[in-house]
């Protein structure tokens, strides 16, 4: 290292040394003459002209050195530094410009690359295959369906994992989430607190390709009926309730009272197959209620599988269909009717890669993250696009020097070299600045897409911080090479002669023209899309949505905290609705299962409606909802017909029902469905009367149509469903009421467990997390894209202007009016933004795939929006003219003829 | 780019006359050029823009060493000498000119 050092110190020593020794070349020569009687000035000059040039000489001496390549690269360096100090505007411009299209694409990019690049860290998660392309939860009960198969029962699972398959193994996990009571005893954490917990088969850890920091994962032996309650655990449970204690292999835990040893840990970036849902703990299917699991007909498994080498996901999607078929014909009595046959036949199942497991976030929001990732891209086009015009401004109005450096000997390739490390100064400190902002912006960002618990985390590792590199040497080159292609081409001696006579700027301006259109085209549809997406979010909020999302408070509610069982709970929930009623401002309070918007949802197709004859094949499906007394007065849903419920319907009473309008049309449309039975259940033997009616209300998502929902009384319920309630109250004041409310709650029974206490506006905006920040960051991008080509354009224009001063000095003395130069302008201008604007029309066209899926009551093809972005463009377009125009106008021309 | 000088067709053959030059004696810059010039009977003249570019090229390659020289007049200067290398360089270079310039001469009789 210090032979290197000492070496660049003797090469710049060198330099020196050079000069020395040509200069004595020169005095030699020159004394010489003198001799030979030449007087002393000519003989000076025959020795200088001798050599012709010494910088040429020097410079060429210099290369035959070879070694220059560092000194150079150290020279260009601080060549720039130097002009970049000597225009700190346009430095701090270029610099923030390309920090915007950096840092903006960095975040986008770490996000993408955790929603839907990261693999799961397993061991080779390429091997790993779903045995379902459907990413939603939850189980489904009744006989066997045709068609696709999302989810199955444990017979069928246990027939696959036995069935010889294309699989190196096949385990399965409960679709939908599993919370109880948690106690860890001998824990410095003594609070009550909840578990999230998971249950998996005994081969889970093992298809998955998993270890354990401590202890060991699941096995066969451990998912047995009989075996002893086991659960491995994550990392985050052991740090934050087992005390991060190495010991923990073989402590008990209690989970709803029920002992289970700890056999492991899994360490902390493994989250099993689910994005999003990471739980505490894993425990055998076994371990599940016997009820649950047990049931013929209770499909709430979803598996995946370990492809076996060398095969393929096709191959073992065939096999694994056949074989389901086969043993579903198995266990039908023989023979089989051929609605039966039908049936089996039409089973298949869709696989699906599994490298990155399970993500709602992934599916929901692929489109909209596409979205923002062209968003940005496009971005980084126009910040690149409009550096580069910057570049090529300095470069027309640098050609003097340009050319004199040429004179002066230095060669194409330096001059081009020396534009490109300017750009790549410029993009360095972009870069850096970018990164820094990415940083603190990512997680934020990540934050709005997925909810809070998520251990997702969209962190700059090594492969988003190559892709930053790639985009800025991407961004750097594209600015600096126009301005360097047109150093090469310069005439020095042309253009020292005609240097500011505004000639040969034409050459340069036509580089430039390019770059505009293309920024005002990008602006254009930026803010397109971002003016539809501000317009689906307000359509979203001012659609009707059945209810009235004001003054509605939500508290979830857990009683079996409390020990109350689904016999017990009814008086609670009598008791707490009346003393909630007693709160000042509650006009009416209620309870249900859960609240719309609340991401719940329960369906049942064991139902037979009197009066309505399914048809052949048919199955019906409806949505049921558990809810308590007032319930439609309190969420404001309109009674359309009969009454609602109310404490009278209770457990023993006659059984009632409500049903929404959807359900009428569908099974009574010529007359009311009150005084009508509906029997729920496998054997029908649950059985109501309908005696409301109510509107059509949407529960889960706006875009789809409202489905036909029955509304059954909580408290009619016998099972244990109802041991999780939502209570709601409607008041006035209802969002400062969420204190009183839990206070109220805690003095009835403080076992009794609160969550999630919000507003109902806040709960159905939350659904639009997504959208919502989608639409934030592209408005944003879009006002920066106008800023941004705003100034560019400015720049573009002024100095155009400026450089035509004498043209203008001379057609304004010719005797032309200021008007033809405004006119001038005008056309200019108006051809760049009529072709920016079609272009940009174009481009949102070609990009309305992605957005037709998040937009909603508006399409990509929406003729206002589109003329108020164009009109937006255009008065942007129109500003930047005006100050150059008025410069132009008030040019004297006796003066700018003169400034030759 | 800029016509090239005489001295680039010339420059194989200069890197031989810079080298014989010295095989006598080390001489500085200007001395070589005089030399060059008087040896040949003022038909050859090494023009300076190839001959300093040549010495630097020639002691990059390790034929020539230079070392720096206090004169009389009191600057000073850069004096080079042929090396071992550059003496085994230089007889070749002399060989392969003459089989040049012989099989040109048979060429031209002919």
């Amino acid at each position: 290292m210090t032979g290197r050092i000492k070496r660049w110190w003797r090469a710049n020593r060198r330099e020196h040394e050079i000069d020395d020794e040509l200069a004595f070349h020169v005095e030699t020569q020159t004394q010489d003459l003198m001799r030979a009687g030449v007087p002393p000035a000519e003989a000076r000059r025959r020795a200088l002209s001798g050599f012709g040039g010494l910088a040429p000489i020097r410079e060429r001496t210099r290369d035959a050195r070879g070694r220059r390549w560092l000194t150079d690269l150290v020279a260009d360096f601080r060549y720039a530094a130097r002009a970049l100090r000597q225009h700190p505007g346009f430095a701090l411009v270029a610099v923030l410009t390309l920090t915007l299209g950096i840092g903006a694409n960095t975040a986008i990019f770490s996000m993408v690359n955790a929603v839907l690049l990261r693999p799961l860290p397993v061991r080779d998660p390429g091997r790993l295959v779903l045995f379902t392309g459907d990413t939603s939860q939850g189980t489904i009960t009744g006989p066997f369906r045709g068609g696709t198969w999302t989810l199955f029962s444990t017979e069928t699972y246990e027939f696959l994992r036995s069935t010889p398959l294309p699989f190196q193994s096949v385990a399965a996990f409960e679709s939908g989430v599993y919370r109880d009571g948690l106690q860890v005893p001998g824990s410095q954490n003594q609070t009550d607190t909840l578990v999230n917990g998971h249950f998996v088969s005994g081969n889970f850890f093992g298809t998955m390709g998993a270890t354990a920091i401590l202890g060991r994962t699941l096995t066969a032996d451990d998912d047995r009926p009989g075996a002893a309650p086991v659960a491995v655990a994550s990392e985050r449970f052991w740090r934050r309730n087992l005390d991060a204690d190495p010991q923990s292999v073989g402590r008990t835990i209690l989970i709803d009272a029920r002992p289970f040893v700890v056999v492991g840990i899994m360490p902390a970036p493994f989250f099993g197959v689910r994005v999003g849902l990471a739980p505490d703990v894993w425990l055998p299917l076994h371990q599940r209620n016997a009820q649950y699991r047990e049931r013929t007909n209770n499909y709430w498994l979803s598996l995946v599988g370990r492809l076996a080498p060398g095969q393929t996901m096709t191959a073992a999607e065939a096999a694994t269909t056949s074989a389901l078929r086969r043993f579903l014909a198995s266990q039908e009595a023989a023979p089989i009717d051929d609605d039966t046959r039908q049936r089996i036949a039409s089973v298949r199942i869709a696989m699906a890669d599994g490298s990155r497991g399970i993500s709602v976030t992934r599916e929901r929001n692929t489109p909209l993250l596409l979205l923002l990732w062209s968003a940005v891209g496009v971005i980084l086009l126009i910040a690149s696009a409009n550096v580069g015009t910057l570049l090529l401004a300095r470069a027309a109005s640098r050609e003097r020097e340009v050319a004199v450096r040429r004179a002066l000997g230095a060669s194409r390739s330096r001059l081009i070299r020396q534009w490109l490390t300017e750009s790549a100064v410029l993009g360095a400190l972009g870069a850096m600045c970018g990164a820094t902002v990415a940083w603190f912006v990512a997680p934020r960002l990540l934050a709005t897409f997925v909810p809070a618990d998520n251990p997702m985390t969209a962190t700059i590792d090594g492969v988003v911080f190559t892709f930053t590199s790639v985009v800025t040497l991407v961004a750097c080159l594209l600015s600096g090479l126009a301005p360097s292609l047109r150093a090469g081409r310069v005439d020095p001696v042309g253009s020292l002669r005609l240097a500011g006579r505004g000639r040969p700027a034409r050459r340069v301006w036509g580089m430039t023209e390019p770059f505009v259109v293309a920024q005002v085209a990008m602006s254009l549809a930026l803010v397109l899309v971002a003016t539809l997406l501000v317009r689906t979010l307000l359509n979203a909020q001012q659609h009707p949505y059945g209810f009235d999302q004001d003054n509605v408070l939500l508290v979830q509610i857990h009683p079996q905290f409390g020990g109350y069982q689904a016999a017990t709970v009814g008086e609670l929930y009598r008791r707490i609705h009346d003393r909630l009623e007693t709160l000042p401002g509650v006009e009416r309070v209620s309870f249900a299962r859960y609240a719309p918007f609340s991401g719940s949802r329960s369906s049942t197709s064991t139902v037979v409606i009197e009066g309505y004859e399914p048809g052949p094949g048919e199955t019906i499906s409806l949505e049921t909802i558990l809810v308590g007394p007032n319930y439609p007065q309190t969420i404001g849903m309109p009674l359309v017909a009969g009454r609602a419920f109310d404490f009278a319907d209770s457990a023993g009473a006659r059984r009632v029902a409500m049903v929404n309008e959807a359900f009428a049309r569908r099974f009574h449309p010529e007359r009311t469905p009150i005084g009508r039975r509906l029997a729920l259940g496998p054997n029908e033997d649950r059985r109501y009367e309908i005696v409301g009616v109510l509107k059509d209300a949407h529960f889960r998502n706006i875009r789809e149509a409202v489905a036909p929902s029955v509304f059954l009384p909580m408290l009619q319920e016998p099972t244990n469903r109802i041991l999780n309630a939502e209570f709601e109250l409607r008041a006035p004041n209802a969002a400062n009421l969420a204190g009183p409310v839990r206070d109220a709650i805690a003095a009835i029974d403080p076992n009794v467990r609160l969550e999630r206490t919000r507003t109902l506006r806040a709960q159905v905006l939350a659904t639009f997390g997504p959208e919502r920040t989608a639409a934030a960051f592209i408005v944003t991008f879009a006002g920066l894209a106008l800023v941004v080509a705003a100034i560019g354009l400015y720049g573009v224009v002024s100095h155009g202007l400026a450089r035509r001063t004498s043209e203008i000095g001379v057609r304004l003395a010719l005797g032309a009016g200021r008007v033809d130069v405004v006119r001038l302008v005008a056309r200019e201008t108006l051809w760049r933004l009529g072709l920016g604007l079609g272009i940009g029309l174009l481009l949102t066209q070609a990009g309305s795939r992605f957005l037709a899926g998040h937009l909603f009551g508006v399409t990509p093809t929406d003729l206002p929006s589109a003329a108020m972005a164009a009109l937006l463009l255009s008065a942007v377009v129109a500003l930047t003219t005006v100050r150059p125009l008025l410069r132009a106008m008030r040019v004297d021309p006796v003066i700018a003829l003169r400034a030759e | 780019m800029a016509p090239p000088d005489r001295a680039d067709v010339l420059q194989g053959m200069l890197d031989m006359l810079i080298l014989k030059t010295l095989a006598t004696a080390p001489l500085h810059g200007y001395a070589i050029a005089q030399r060059i010039n008087q040896s040949s009977r003022a038909r050859v003249e090494v023009p300076q823009g190839s001959l300093y570019p040549a010495l630097h090229r020639l002691e990059k390659r390790g034929l020539l060493a230079a070392s720096w020289v206090d004169t009389d007049t009191g600057r000073r200067a850069r004096v080079y000498r042929l090396t071992r290398k550059g003496r085994t360089e230089l007889g070749r270079e002399i060989a392969g000119w003459q089989r040049l310039s012989q099989a040109i001469d048979w060429i031209l009789e002919t």
